[in-house]
């Protein structure tokens, strides 16, 4: 009943705003003849309430010095006694102050009737307004994808905060305070919503100008705030601040040569430009107006405290620092104790100098304040930026205007404690610190999942192994992955022909395999199951990965001399956690390369899945690396060889949005991934041994959606069978020996190619007590088995097979 | 890598709530998100307050017993309009405590100051300036309530007369008789408390006029001026050129400054006096455009307006006093001995008040008593008459005139305190 009622006010309000539409013929327009039409209708409505706030507000002003008046003289029931008499004189009681909010009351449900209206107005997708591309969407009008209206609006606030007639100091930093709150809160809303409230405050600031001109001038006025605004644009310190952040800014240009702390440097570096233009032009108009010399002289006469450094400001660099020792505890896995303390020694230096050092050095030159602010506010946006990526699923250009007032929120609070109260400051950066330490620990060492995750060696559970004896015969077995490689049923629905490439491995005598998944979302997920042959893990993903498998186990049992030339990603902190007898990259060099990994990220602003790829500062070349896996193909060994090999075309980058390119770029890989195969292939086949060549795809290539884990739908209802083939496929072509695999290779999901490999081997039917399930793994957005059998079970095409056409 | 994103949670959470593209539902307006600040604050205020309450309630202990369980309806009340009469109660409540009498307080202005006294005789309680609180007033209990508020029970006057109240008592708060109070002003009233013997005449002739019971009349002084004696200013004066003439003007048709505009004190200005100019506090509530325009007019650095609760320093630090039919002359002359000059007010505009059905107007048959008089055709001989005062200043005439005129000056308060008690002793015998 009631929902049929809201429903119905909803819709009676969305047709006199469709009405509107109709009647100017612009959505935007509309938007802003509604917020004019809803201001006034509430004018009386609102007038009462601020009568009502108003008297509050005067209560309050009375009681409130009365109280701290008997605070201060007792305590205890006597205290309690004299506050419940005045409160009885005045007959008053302290929840009256809910009446402060009385205006909310009356204007929060028509808020919510329009934010309800809006979002469920479809029509809105698309329709541009005046320069705002899509009123459906937040506006993207700034410079590196920000936000304009956004801005606008809390400029409106600010402006409207400040011309609130008999506004309190206290009121007004509240006021303050809120704007920015909101700022934030609605940075991404859709551009119809900021287009409505900003007009909304504008008629409120329109309305405070009004009943400003008619009060007397003890309040705050415009004409006071330009005059404060020009003393500080004159101020030397002003200057001196604006040119020592330029320096800085021109500094970082040179040292962070690519990725998005460069743009955000860049962004710093022209906001600066015209910052200090402006400050130019403010001099010379004062200085032509012949008020300069007087307004230095009164500036001069201004007296500062200067703050000097002390030795507990070093506590400081412990905010930015805190994402640093984040980044080293998510990495434990990888990353030694050694290397995590070597990493945190590296930034904490770096952070060291930017906020204690340099300023303590600059004070010596300009008596200035707000430089440890400043480097603290720095150090703390460069280092979060790749959370900052991740959240803010920016691929190509980060926000620079949000990073900009981030920085500048932060920047204030940080001085703001500075300089008002620096103990509680302290407190605030110990306990953000430990905070947010002991939260990243327990996930990295107590949670379940994270236990079971990272578990050092265990011994290999063979019990559900079952084939005895030795093999017959013994080819050498290649596993050749490559990451995220499909097959040509799925990429021709990218748009994309590869089957030049099925067609050569045919030739080549493979034998392909259409329909095959995995029961896995990620590498490890899937290549570990791929290693173990069950999906019930026996160890660690990443240590059967490392050799710690039952594949691994069984064919050096078998006398096989096994290898693995993988990714720095793919290998342990301990070298003693590696289970094949040859690996390349060294273990040896991977604390280092995973310290530059992090270092690299933390320098571009984002880490990337394939980082490690691109970078110059490897201590092997990607030849090198190919160089490795060939060498093993290549070698007339006397015993038979087992290698796992992990390369490319990889998977879409993993900002949580699709570049306008990505199909292209994958193209691009894939490309390379098919020359890299068949140089592959043509060196195990000119070897002349004996042998079982897999070539595989571990998942897919996460084209579809967000180009990551669909993190804004409900799996359950709304995955299509696309975006879960774009996932979920693998490509899966064996060459084998000879022909009598045919009756071992019946294979669903790709963590099944061993059990059908070992068949082989074994000349058997049945080699384990229960085959690799064909049921999808649970994500923490996927249902367990949503794909079980080849048959979808859940999402927007239930029922349907997995590659049915 | 991981980068799991862990500092959300810790880490500029606000920052980071930007990166939901979920629309929140927030309000704008910046006061209304200033107000909720206060109104969580408030809230959580007043639960801890409860809290504590209770604890103290249960913890066994109690709040002092109040002397007013068992006597409340029968004790006196005392009803303020407001602050603007504190100086007329301030006396009476000191002495009223200093005698432990108890007795009730209500007023209907927050800023009240008598709101906070924190004493075991008095039982103090603002009311609401609006229906429920005016309608609390009309239904209190008391033998005798004391007001210094005219026209209470007048039909269109919000303020009705209690109906459970024996004796509606009368307090002036000021020096004249009752000419200057809206119509019907003590029709209501059962007594009045008189400053002097000469208010006695005009209430008389009212009553028989309008055929109303006669009151209980007790002369026993103004506790208002008194107040005004107590507290006088003591700092020197700055020795100063120019001379400082107060304009004090009532409010309304009444008013010098409506009636003479505002060019007589740019003529003082032009003269070399400074001027400070003191409306009566009602012009700011019921003339407030009138007002600002009158200080648009006068707008300069020798002119002052004064709106202080007490006219005290004002009346200190000027040498000479303009006024129309307003008391404050009385109290100027009374208080301070210095020179007056009244402008005189047309009959025509006190058709709103007691004057227009009385005879004889005490405040002008004396008006030269306490200095020249002014009209329409002479104001423009202001800036001379001023001087002439000035130069001709009596001061003994005055303090002849202040004895004959109020009682018990300087020290009414015990006096009426004695009376109400002994009021109190008759009504228990």
């Amino acid at each position: 009943m009631i929902d049929t009622v809201l429903q119905a006010i909803i819709s009676v309000y969305k047709n006199f705003y469709l009405i509107l539409v109709s009647a100017v013929d612009s959505y935007g327009m509309a938007a802003i003849l509604l917020s004019v039409f809803m201001s006034f209708l509430l004018v009386n409505p609102l007038r009462w309430a601020n009568k009502i706030m108003n008297y509050e507000h005067e209560i309050q002003r009375v009681i409130t010095p009365q109280i701290s008046k008997i605070k201060s003289e007792s305590i205890g029931a006597e205290q309690l006694s004299r506050i419940n008499a005045l409160y009885s004189r005045y007959t008053y009681h302290p929840i009256y102050a809910t009446r402060l909010v009385t205006g909310l009351f009356i204007q929060l449900p028509i808020f919510i009737l329009t934010l309800v209206m809006f979002i469920g107005l479809d029509d809105l997708s698309g329709q541009s307004f005046i320069f705002i591309n899509d009123l459906g969407k937040s506006d993207g009008l700034l410079y590196g994808n920000g936000n304009l209206l956004p801005f606008l609006m809390t400029a409106v606030n600010l402006a409207a905060a400040v011309l609130t007639p008999n506004f309190t100091k206290k009121d007004l930093k509240q006021a303050v305070g809120v704007s920015l709150l909101f700022f934030i809160l609605l940075y991404n809303a859709k551009a119809i919503l900021l287009i409505y409230w900003t007009t909304n405050n504008l008629i409120l600031l329109l309305r405070n100008l009004v009943r400003l001109r008619k009060q007397s001038s003890h309040t705050v006025t415009l004409k006071c705030f330009w005059r404060k605004f020009v003393l500080l644009a004159l101020h030397e310190d002003t200057i001196n601040f604006t040119l020592i952040l330029f320096s800085y800014a021109f500094f970082f240009s040179l040292v962070l040569t690519y990725g998005h702390n460069w743009k955000f440097t860049n962004g710093i570096l022209l906001a600066l430009f015209f910052l200090l233009i402006g400050i130019t032009l403010i001099h010379l108009f004062y200085y032509k107006k012949g008020l300069w010399f007087k307004i230095r002289r009164i500036n001069s006469k201004i007296k500062t405290k200067y703050i000097g450094v002390t030795k507990l400001d070093c506590l400081l660099i412990l905010i930015p620092l805190a994402p640093v020792v984040q980044y080293a505890l998510l990495n434990h896995d990888i990353l030694p104790v050694t290397g995590q303390l070597l990493f945190i020694g590296i930034f904490a230096a770096l952070i060291f100098s930017l906020a204690i050092v340099l300023p303590y050095i600059l004070q010596r030159f300009f008596k200035l304040n707000g430089l440890v602010s400043l480097g603290i506010a720095l150090a703390f946006i460069y280092i979060s930026m790749p959370s900052f990526t991740s959240m803010g699923a920016w691929t190509v250009d980060p926000d620079i205007s949000l990073l900009i007032s981030g920085t500048m929120i932060i920047y204030f609070a940080v001085n703001f404690l500075y300089v008002r109260n620096k103990t509680l400051l302290y407190t605030i950066t110990f306990l953000f610190f430990t905070l947010t330490t002991a939260s990243t620990s327990y996930s990295v060492f107590i949670s379940e999942s994270f236990r079971l995750e990272h578990q050092r060696v265990q011994p290999v559970n063979m019990a559900n192994f079952i084939a005895k004896g030795s093999i017959k015969q013994k080819p050498d077995i290649y596993l050749l992955t490559y990451d995220a490689y499909v097959g040509q049923k799925l990429l021709q629905r990218y748009g994309i022909d590869n089957s030049a490439q099925e067609r050569y491995l045919t030739d080549k005598g493979f034998k392909i395999y259409s329909d095959i998944y995995s029961v896995g979302y990620n590498s490890l997920h899937s290549m570990s199951r791929v290693l173990d042959v069950n999906n019930q893990l026996s160890n660690s993903r990443r240590n059967i990965i490392l050799g710690q498998s039952l594949v691994n186990k069984l064919l050096k049992q078998q006398g096989y001399n096994t290898s693995a030339v993988l990714k720095p990603y793919f290998y342990p902190k301990y070298s003693s956690d590696i289970a094949y007898d040859r690996t390349f990259p060294h273990t040896t060099q991977n604390s280092l390369l995973v310290i530059y990994d992090l270092i690299d990220g933390v320098n571009e602003g984002r880490f990337r899945f394939d980082l490690d790829m691109r970078r110059n500062t490897l201590p092997y070349k990607h030849s090198d690396w190919i160089a490795a896996k060939r060498k093993i193909f290549s070698e007339q060994s006397t015993y038979p060889k087992f290698l796992y090999t992990h390369t490319g075309p990889g998977h879409s980058q993993n900002s949580g949005k699709c570049l306008p390119n990505e199909t292209a770029l994958y193209e691009e890989r894939l490309g390379d991934a098919n020359l890299e195969m068949q140089e592959d292939i043509n060196a195990i086949v000119d070897s002349n041994r004996s042998a079982i060549i897999i070539i595989n795809g571990d998942h897919g290539p996460y084209l579809t959606g967000d180009c990551t884990g669909m993190r804004h739908i409900d799996w359950r209802t709304e995955i299509s069978q696309f975006e879960l083939q774009d996932r979920l496929g693998t490509f899966l072509a064996i060459k084998w020996p000879e022909k009598r695999f045919e009756q071992y290779d019946n294979f669903t999901v790709i963590q099944q190619v061993f059990e059908g490999v070992f068949k082989y081997l074994y000349d058997e039917d049945i080699v384990l007590k229960m085959s690799p399930s064909t049921k999808t793994l649970k994500t923490y957005k996927a249902p367990e088995g949503l794909v079980n059998n080849s048959k979808i079970l859940y999402g927007k095409d239930k029922g349907k097979l997995l590659f049915e056409d | 890598m991981h980068c799991q994103n862990n500092l959300v949670r810790f880490l500029l959470p606000l920052l980071f709530i930007t990166f939901h593209s979920a629309p929140a539902y927030a309000y704008l307006d910046p006061g209304s998100g200033s107000a909720i600040i206060s109104v969580i604050a408030a809230t959580i205020a007043s639960l801890w307050h409860s809290t504590k309450s209770l604890f103290y309630r249960f913890a066994g202990n109690k709040n002092p017993k109040s002397c007013f369980t068992l006597t409340k309806n029968s004790t006196l009340v005392i009803f303020s309009e407001g602050k603007a009469y504190w100086g007329t109660f301030r006396p009476l409540i000191e002495e009223l405590i200093q005698q432990k009498v108890l007795f009730r307080y209500r007023t209907l202005d927050v800023h009240d100051p008598a709101l906070t006294i924190e004493s075991e005789y008095m039982q103090t309680k603002r009311l609401p300036h609006n229906s429920f609180g005016l309608a609390e007033l009309a239904n209190i209990e008391a033998p005798l309530m004391l007001a210094t508020t005219p026209n209470i029970g007048v039909q269109g006057y919000p303020v009705r007369k209690p109906k459970k109240v024996d004796n509606l008592m009368h307090v002036f708060h000021h020096v004249g008789d009752i000419t200057s109070y809206k119509k019907h002003s003590l029709d209501h009233y059962d007594s009045a408390i008189l400053v002097g013997d000469f208010q006695k005449k005009s209430i008389r002739n009212l009553e028989k006029f309008r055929g109303l019971k006669p009151k209980l009349l007790v002369v026993l002084g103004l506790p208002y001026l008194d107040d005004l004696y107590k507290n006088r200013p003591s700092f020197e004066l700055q020795s100063n050129e120019r001379k400082t003439i107060l304009i004090g003007s009532s409010w309304g048709k009444k008013g010098c400054l409506l009636t003479y505009g505002t060019e007589f004190i740019n003529a003082l200005v032009v003269a070399g006096f400074d001027v400070i100019i003191r409306p009566h506090p009602q012009s700011f509530i019921s003339e407030p455009e009138f007002i600002r325009q009158c200080k648009k007019e006068t707008e300069g650095i020798f002119v002052k307006w004064d709106s202080d609760i007490s006219p005290a320093i004002a009346m200190h630090k000027s040498h000479l006093l303009i006024s129309d039919s307003s008391s404050l002359r009385f109290d100027y002359a009374f208080l301070y001995e210095k020179p007056i000059i009244t402008l005189e007010i047309p009959q025509g505009n006190l058709t709103e008040f007691e004057a227009q059905d009385l005879d004889e107007h005490w405040h002008e048959m004396v008006a030269t008593k306490i200095g020249a008089v002014v009209n329409q055709d002479s104001i423009k001989e202001i800036v001379r008459q001023v001087h002439d005062v000035l130069k001709d200043n009596k001061s003994t005439d005055l303090q002849d005139f202040r004895t004959k005129t109020v009682k018990n000056f300087g020290n009414c308060a015990p006096h009426i305190v004695k009376y109400l008690k002994s009021l109190q002793s008759q009504q228990d015998a």
